[in-house]
């Protein structure tokens, strides 16, 4: 028995880039599964406390351009806010675009065989992102 | 704790416990739908022919103008209701996501849907549009839940037809005020009193809310400035025609002539107040023909009469900036809570109220409000 971890689903149950939202002693917590592995954050927009990880899939953004030049980027990796539509890099919890210096809160998420579990006493700088093990 | 997780289905997912239950809390400016179609099919079959549904079929505006919204769509996304459709379309799932999470006592229900008629040129099609959708709100949202509190919404262009829709709903269970689109005639005139008039002989306050005039659903946008090209534009400038009606209604007369009357304006901003109040007093002060209709300072009049929301809360890099500027407005008899829920730039309640000075906390959540509304709040 593991006391810092919640069972957030089997791996199969993960549609990509849709976060499932878990309940943990730590808040809810958001864990999404992308083509390079599974990520986790608080289900809480540093804003204005939005659940950050609802209603809304892991995206694209686009960055600073000239006239007549889309460059999208973070493809994919982009949490953005359903209601002021704030974006935060996924793996980091940085905010895309400098909008503030606060992050999304990030958690080690571990896939042991089909069954994926959320970290949620993680600190805060720990890596959010582990790849899938073999099964 | 392997296995017992639970994974939060639809309502609830993933937000934390209602902690503002406790508080209380009057909503002052709170955005449902109902279904036009529905509203539609009960008008006079002469009237229906007329209404023409425009590209956002969710409002029947014609803003050919209309600055774009940066998201898309002007609605929370997480407030998508579990059957789907509109956030702010169901009943039951605005309970539940809405006023059972925060604590809501009363939501007043300002109807977006209906300021598309500011663009309307048809009266008789306005005036059975918006008794429709009047009836509609009240059997729809106000029976589900008698939390949710109707406001009247009467015709900008034929103030007969407005005294006519007040009378014929003003003693309806439910109904806490009445709300009209901003923009055809000014709210100092006198082709406004017999409206005036008739409120205040039914004790309803009046609510102002943006979406008229402002640029976003009249033809020809007349908010100072021209017309606004970007949201970020529209919403810097919500304050204008706030500005524009709180003087009006001041320094003509109109809360001189009817001292019962209360006045909300909602999602104009507030922190433009003080200073306001300040130059229309030293304006008054003046005498000479500046104004010769106010016996008392017009400050006398908007702190007495007026009231303004919260949302969208001004978010000063040091929230402490905020305070001298809520003590400017007298923030504890001026400033109502609202949310803008659904909408995507809604204001989280326990966050803006945590937000204020303590000692104004239970003045903006509650007790204005319960004094503007009175006992019609049923609190």
């Amino acid at each position: 028995m593991d006391n810092d971890r919640v069972r957030a689903g089997v791996v199969d149950e993960f549609v990509l880039n849709r976060f499932r939202v878990v309940d943990t002693p730590a808040g809810a917590i958001g864990v999404v599964r992308t083509t390079d592995g599974f990520y986790a954050v608080l289900n809480r927009c540093p804003h204005m406390g939005a659940p950050v990880c609802v209603g809304t899939d892991l995206t694209t953004s686009t960055v600073a351009s000239r006239p007549f030049e889309y460059r999208l980027a973070h493809e994919d990796r982009v949490v953005r806010c359903p209601w002021h539509r704030w974006e935060f890099r996924v793996d980091t919890g940085e905010s895309i675009g400098n909008t503030t210096k606060a992050r999304l809160l990030r958690f080690p998420v571990i896939v042991e065989g089909a069954e994926v579990f959320v970290q949620y006493r993680a600190a805060r700088g720990a890596a959010a992102r582990v790849k899938e093990t073999p099964q | 704790m392997n296995g017992v997780s639970k994974v939060s289905p639809g309502v609830g997912t993933g937000l934390s416990k209602p902690v503002a239950a406790a508080l209380s809390i009057v909503d002052c400016d709170f955005h449902p739908f109902v279904p036009l179609q529905e509203v539609i099919a009960r008008m006079p079959a002469r009237a229906r022919r007329s209404v023409q549904v425009s590209s956002y079929a969710a409002v029947l505006g014609r803003e050919h103008n209309r600055f774009l919204i940066p998201t898309g769509e002007p609605l929370r996304l997480d407030a998508v209701p579990t059957r789907g459709g509109l956030a702010g379309s169901d009943p039951a799932f605005a309970v539940a996501d809405y006023l059972d999470r925060w604590g809501i006592a009363a939501a007043v229900m300002m109807p977006i849907q209906a300021m598309g008629v500011i663009a309307w040129a048809a009266e008789e099609v306005v005036n059975s549009y918006l008794a429709a959708m009047n009836d509609l709100f009240l059997e729809m949202w106000h029976a589900e839940d008698p939390r949710f509190k109707m406001l009247i919404s009467v015709s900008p262009h034929d103030p007969d037809a407005a005294v006519r829709e007040i009378e014929r709903l003003a003693d309806k269970p439910g109904v806490v005020g009445f709300q009209i689109p901003m923009g055809e005639i000014g709210l100092g005139s006198s082709a406004m009193f017999k409206v005036y008039a008739a409120a205040a002989h039914f004790g309803l306050p009046l609510v102002l809310h943006p979406n008229s005039v402002d640029c976003s659903l009249q033809n020809s946008p007349s908010c100072a400035g021209r017309v606004t090209r970007s949201y970020a534009e529209h919403h810097v400038l919500l304050s204008q025609p706030g500005q524009g009606a709180a003087t009006q209604l001041v320094m003509s007369g109109a809360l001189e002539r009817f001292p019962t009357m209360r006045v909300v304006l909602a999602e104009f901003g507030f922190s433009w107040v003080g200073p306001m109040m300040w130059r229309m007093d030293t304006a008054w002060q003046r005498g000479g023909g500046a104004d010769g209709l106010l016996p008392r300072p017009p400050s006398e009049y908007l702190l007495n009469q007026l009231r303004f929301t919260t949302q969208p809360y001004d978010e000063p890099g040091n929230p402490r900036d905020l305070v001298p500027i809520l003590d400017s407005m007298q923030a504890h008899r001026t400033l109502v809570f609202s949310s803008d829920y659904p909408h995507w730039d809604t204001d989280r309640p326990d966050v803006v109220l945590r937000r204020l000075p303590v000692e104004l906390r239970e003045r903006v959540a509650k007790q204005t409000a319960m004094e503007t509304f009175g006992t019609r709040l049923g609190l």
